[in-house]
């Protein structure tokens, strides 16, 4: 589904990905582990077109996605629905005045009659039990209710592959524990997921596959996620623990 | 909108600033008396968000995109005073460590951004806003203050332009400066403006203040109910500007007398006659034909003329007014 | 845990229309570039150049005297001064003053062009090369000095306490604002998959969100400053101290104003 070769990523002088190889096969869950600043952030906004890479090749479902072929209004609007993508400040990605309109967005733009809209946004609030919250405004709301309303106002997009950065940040032992049965749920359907996270008690279970990224910016390791995640020795000379 | 060094002349430059010297020092002033604690803070960050509200690229009617200034925005969301400062802040920013704008002349797109905009689109803003009910009817009214305040901007911008031809000139009569007179300069910015800018100006506006005042309604700005004096103070302004129609040579489009028709047409050839009309037809006898007043300078003759005209107008309205009010409540 | 929708578990048949979002890609793309600049208001170099408020005057001077002057002699004068100091400049800052002085100079050139075919070309020029020099003058003092000198600079040249602070202010929060104006410009791009009527009202809605947001950091902010024992007063420190870079540049000025002088036609 997503493959990428020898991929480097640069903001000015040095590089913040080198060389990345990686494959991640329909319906796989992913854990993307790492110190800070190894550029986990940057690769997921790769994956979602929001940078472009200084080297290698990308592709997604088989497509090459280049900076050229993202200039082309509908391949970019199609691949944008295709892969969703939950930023880790969820304050930045509400800009509705009312959490209906706001998950509604997506849905209205993609051309769907009014009542396919209502039935897709009360399927989302109902999905993340947030139900509550459909007239309230989403500037208001606590950290986790916005992170859910982001959650839900991308999966109304109905993508096959949904990534999501550091989603348990500033989130409460419950919210956790609602998000993590979210994630499993959405995967047992048929959604790829590919997550970056730190938070390895609260997603036990969810993730197939664990990759590494190193502080050298290249993919450290990959492998089975429980083996990975219970290998302290690597861990914490990888600076992860 | 941003006027770059040497499109004005230094003593243009020095006036627009020396203008602007007592504006600050008023703002500073009311400043510190609105918004007590925050204030520093809050000036610094809406002087950042004014520089980053010029940044976006807004839809424009034809499927372009124009930029906004947001100043009205600004002024209805702290007041018109922190919104001079702020604006000012974000200009001067723009000017000296990314080039937009010169230095030189710097108090005179403050001039036009910081005074221009925000003072003129809140005021209209609010005085539209005082004498309609109704919250659509009150963002209606902060379009119409974008749109008028940002086209006030850029007509006094095309006047400083414009008149650059006519006070800066070599021996040999070039011009130093900008070289377009008024009358391309005027019609060059307005258009724009009138046609697109504005538009967008007030759309963008719109958009902003319904999103915060739906969102947080306790975060706009909660300013006196408008004092005449203002409307007053922006007759004032026009009065003093009419002497600049001296600097327009030969005789308004249409408005020729018997002997100037017979010249006025057709690229230096003349009309071969007059009209019939105007030689036998009525004639008006003016008070003060020419607005020439006993023998004063004709600059002193405009100004007088613009006065007395003014308060005339104003005082037939007002009596009007009055008219109506003693005939509804009759 | 709520069983999944009917159509969350369809792969979706979407075709898009052909809609551009050209104001939102012009956006980004000027907001990367902002922050692209927001490393020139970092650090400054350090080394032997003269302080920061005897730079802002010398060019406050400079421009003075190339707006003044109608000598062509002169502004070749001036902009051979200007030539030579950008010498001295390290590659970066080189780079930054030609690039400026390029644009605006093309910039004018086009604007100016109608005048000159309508006979004024030598007016014509000779603007749009004092616009050249004068914008390599201002990009000269900004891209050698950062902003903390720049802000002590406006100190030691009059600009009152209150003033420098706002400037100060505004220069930190326009990267960090930026930055979130940035990610929600982005969040816009990634679910804008189709045809939006309402384009000004998304813009809208990110303006509005940019300014709550900023009023928040700034109640935030005065509640660190009065955790720190700021009690509404505020004083900005000055160094004090000419070198000799300093009475260099002085000096440089001042050969200036006298060929100024020298070279003013009646």
């Amino acid at each position: 589904m997503i493959q990428l070769s020898g991929v480097s990523c640069s903001y000015g002088e040095g590089d913040v990905l080198a060389g990345i190889d990686l494959r991640i096969g329909r319906g796989d869950s992913v854990a993307l582990i790492g110190p800070n600043g190894c550029g986990k952030s940057t690769l997921l906004k790769l994956l979602n077109g929001l940078v472009p890479a200084r080297a290698g090749r990308y592709a997604f479902d088989g497509e090459a996605i280049t900076l050229e072929r993202l200039r082309q209004a509908p391949f970019a609007k199609r691949f944008h629905q295709r892969i969703g993508f939950l930023f880790q400040n969820s304050d930045a990605q509400l800009f509705c005045p009312v959490v209906y309109e706001e998950i509604a967005f997506g849905p209205r733009q993609m051309g769907l009659p009014e009542a396919e809209v209502a039935r897709r946004v009360e399927g989302c609030l109902e999905l993340l039990g947030i139900g509550g919250l459909r007239g309230r405004v989403p500037y208001h709301l606590s950290g986790g209710e916005k992170r859910k309303v982001a959650l839900a106002s991308v999966l109304a997009l109905n993508p096959e592959v949904l990534v999501l950065d550091e989603p348990m940040n500033g989130l409460d032992p419950r919210m956790k524990q609602s998000l993590r049965e979210i994630m499993v749920a959405l995967n047992a359907a048929g959604k790829t997921v590919l997550c970056s996270t730190h938070d390895f008690k609260y997603v036990e279970g969810v993730f197939r596959t664990a990759v590494v990224l190193g502080d050298d910016h290249r993919v450290a390791r990959v492998g089975a996620y429980p083996q990975i995640v219970n290998d302290e020795a690597f861990l914490r000379a990888r600076n992860i623990i | 909108m941003h006027i770059p060094d040497n499109y004005l002349s230094p003593a243009t430059c020095a006036v627009l600033g020396a203008a602007m010297v007592p504006v600050w020092s008023v703002a500073m002033r009311k400043v510190k008396a609105e918004l007590t604690r925050t204030r520093v803070p809050l000036l610094g960050i809406s002087a950042a968000f004014a520089f980053l509200i010029m940044l976006f690229n807004v839809p424009a009617p034809g499927g372009t995109t124009a930029h906004a200034v947001g100043g009205t925005l600004i002024a209805a969301l702290l007041g018109p005073w922190a919104a001079c400062i702020a604006v000012s802040v974000a200009l001067l920013v723009q000017a000296l460590l990314f080039g937009d704008g010169g230095i030189m002349a710097f108090g005179a797109n403050c001039f036009n951004m910081a005074f221009v905009i925000p003072f003129a689109g809140y005021f209209v803003y609010r005085f539209l806003k005082d004498r309609f009910q109704g919250e659509r009817a009150g963002l209606i009214c902060l379009g119409l203050g974008a749109y008028l305040g940002i086209n006030l901007a850029a007509l006094c911008a095309a006047i400083e332009f414009g008149i650059q031809p006519a006070i800066a000139k070599d021996l040999a009569g070039l011009p130093l400066y900008c070289p377009y007179p008024l009358a391309l300069a005027i019609p060059g910015m307005m258009l724009p403006h009138l046609l697109v800018a504005g538009f967008v100006e007030a759309g963008f506006t719109v958009s902003a203040f319904a999103f915060i005042r739906r969102v947080s309604p306790g975060s706009v700005h909660q300013g006196a109910r408008t004092r005449i004096p203002a409307l007053y103070g922006l007759l004032g302004a026009l009065v003093c500007l009419c002497p600049l129609g001296l600097l327009a040579s030969g005789t308004a489009w249409g408005e020729w007398g018997a002997g100037e028709i017979r010249t006025a047409l057709g690229n230096g050839r003349s009309l071969a006659f007059v009209p019939a009309g105007m030689t036998r037809g009525a004639a008006l006898k003016a008070l003060w034909p020419d607005y020439a007043v006993l023998g004063l300078p004709a600059w002193a003759g405009y100004l007088w003329s613009a006065l007395a005209g003014a308060a005339c107008l104003v005082i037939v309205f007002k009596l009007l007014g009055l008219l109506r009010r003693a005939g509804t409540r009759a | 845990m709520p069983e999944m929708p009917a159509w969350l578990l369809r792969e979706e048949r979407y075709q898009p229309l052909r809609d551009q979002d050209r104001f939102l890609d012009r956006s980004i793309l000027a907001f990367l570039a902002l922050l692209a600049r927001g490393g020139a208001l970092g650090g400054a170099p350090a080394g032997l150049r003269p302080e920061a408020p005897v730079k802002v005057l010398a060019a406050l001077v400079t421009l003075l005297l190339v707006a003044l002057s109608r000598s062509p002699v002169f502004v070749a004068v001036a902009g051979t001064g200007l030539l030579a100091l950008t010498a001295l400049q390290e590659g970066r800052v080189i780079a930054a003053v030609l690039k400026a002085a390029g644009l605006s100079g093309l910039f004018t050139l086009l604007v100016m062009l109608p005048a000159a075919i309508w006979g004024r070309a030598p007016a014509a020029l000779m603007i749009t090369v004092k616009v050249c020099l004068s914008t390599a003058c201002v990009r000269l003092v900004a891209a050698s000095t950062g902003p903390a000198a720049l802000a002590e600079a406006c100190k030691r040249l009059g600009a009152p306490d209150l003033f420098i602070l706002v400037f100060d202010l505004a220069l930190k929060y326009i990267i960090l604002l930026g930055e979130f104006a940035l990610t929600m410009l982005h969040a816009l791009k990634l679910r804008s998959v189709g045809r939006n009527p309402g384009k000004t009202g998304s813009l809208g809605g990110i303006a509005g969100t940019l300014f709550l947001t900023s009023k928040e950091m700034a109640e935030e902010m005065y509640d660190g400053m009065v955790c720190r024992g700021f009690t509404g007063e505020y004083r900005v420190t000055g160094r004090a101290g000419l070198g000799l870079p300093d009475a260099a540049l002085g000096v440089a000025v001042g050969l200036l104003a006298a060929a100024f002088l020298l070279l003013r036609r009646g």
